[in-house]
């Protein structure tokens, strides 16, 4: 089995969920540097996705009709507020033109400052996803979070970077069709 | 210290003072332009005869500037309280409670009658695993009921929990 490098998201954006609390400077999650996405005030609810797509991953990184082993991404992250409360994750997918997969979120609080990492899947899990080599090309790949605080007060999450790495293993099978491609052709015959 | 006869003005200081946000105190602002005589007892009455209003407010309250109240007041603010995690989260996050108001809020964050209703109408997986691991007064039967809500479909979690990674309320209040 191989593994690609990790690799940061080429696109950001905060995507509206049930007009909760926004991620502002989305963009600043792309690289791990001084820069930092936050979100405030999610007072005993969850905030509005934030999603990173465009990862940049080609057949360079993983040859045409590579089977896909394991997903990997990690985020490194913090929460400025009182550490008596749960800050943790509420809902993460992976995304491949829609939200997929099993939902990935970790019971364990965010850090107080200082930031730390976290990982998730890894190199046999594909976290609840079929996804091929044809889909994780694409620039519609990435992953979406959002977070979750019971403080009546409102918390600060904070993230980083989020950055993802692919196992896979070479020349395993045919090429596939993208699955959401296959979706959007099939989906009717597979409804009845 | 405040009580239901004090100006709703005085409140306002109090709340601001305490940091409390901007939004929330253009919405007070807008209650004093309204009638500069309001007490604080008008204005509690004016906040639970709101339909929209949400015990996340008394909370919010108690934690901020309960303790400028008096227990007058902050009786009539923990009768609103219905939920048992709202009463256990001000338990554990307010030192200023009175034995009788402990008391109060200890005997809605054990009501089995109220945890049951709670554990019953929970459908989303992530907020069953999350009663599950930040409540600690769960029968052995509501423990299972919540997991069922979520398992198989939140496998960071679940294997949190099976690798002692994540810990429930409960089972720390064992130990």
């Amino acid at each position: 089995m191989a593994v690609t490098d990790y690799k940061y998201a080429g696109t950001a954006a905060n995507v509206d969920r049930d007009g909760k609390a926004d991620w502002n400077n989305p963009d600043n999650a792309k690289a791990d540097d001084a820069n930092k996405s936050s979100t405030n005030n999610i007072k005993n609810t969850y905030s509005d996705w934030l999603r990173l797509t465009n990862f940049g991953f080609s057949s360079a990184d993983i040859p045409d009709g590579s089977t896909i082993n394991g997903i990997e991404f990690v985020i490194k992250r913090s929460v400025s507020n009182d550490p008596t409360y749960t800050r943790t994750d509420h809902a993460l997918y992976l995304y491949d033109d829609g939200a997929v997969g099993n939902n990935m979120a970790s019971g364990t609080n965010w850090p107080v400052s200082p930031e730390a990492e976290a990982t998730y899947g890894g190199a046999t899990d594909m976290c609840g996803t079929s996804l091929t080599q044809a889909d994780i090309v694409t620039s519609t790949f990435g992953i979406q979070l959002s977070v979750y605080s019971n403080n009546s007060s409102g918390s600060v999450f904070t993230v980083n970077s989020i950055k993802i790495r692919v196992y896979y293993t070479e020349g395993g099978g045919a090429t596939s069709l993208p699955t959401r491609l296959f979706k959007r052709n099939y989906n009717h015959i597979l409804v009845r | 210290m405040l009580t239901l006869e004090s100006k709703f003005s005085d409140y306002i200081k109090v709340l601001t003072g305490a940091g409390a946000c901007e939004s929330v105190m253009e919405f007070h602002n807008a209650m004093i332009k309204k009638n500069p005589f309001l007490t604080v007892g008008d204005a509690y009455k004016i906040f639970f005869d709101d339909s929209s209003f949400k015990e996340t407010w008394v909370e919010w309250a108690l934690k901020l500037v309960g303790k400028e109240l008096d227990t007058e007041i902050r009786k009539i603010a923990i009768n609103k309280i219905q939920s048992p995690v709202t009463a256990k989260k001000l338990l554990s996050n307010c030192d200023f409670f009175t034995t009788e108001e402990k008391s109060l809020l200890s005997t809605l964050a054990e009501s089995q009658t109220e945890i049951q209703k709670l554990v019953d109408s929970i459908t989303e997986p992530m907020e069953a695993a999350r009663l599950l691991i930040d409540f600690p007064h769960l029968t052995d039967t509501q423990e299972l009921t919540l997991k069922a809500k979520f398992e198989g479909r939140l496998p960071t979690v679940e294997k949190e929990l099976l690798t002692g990674t994540v810990v429930t309320a409960k089972s720390q209040v064992v130990k």
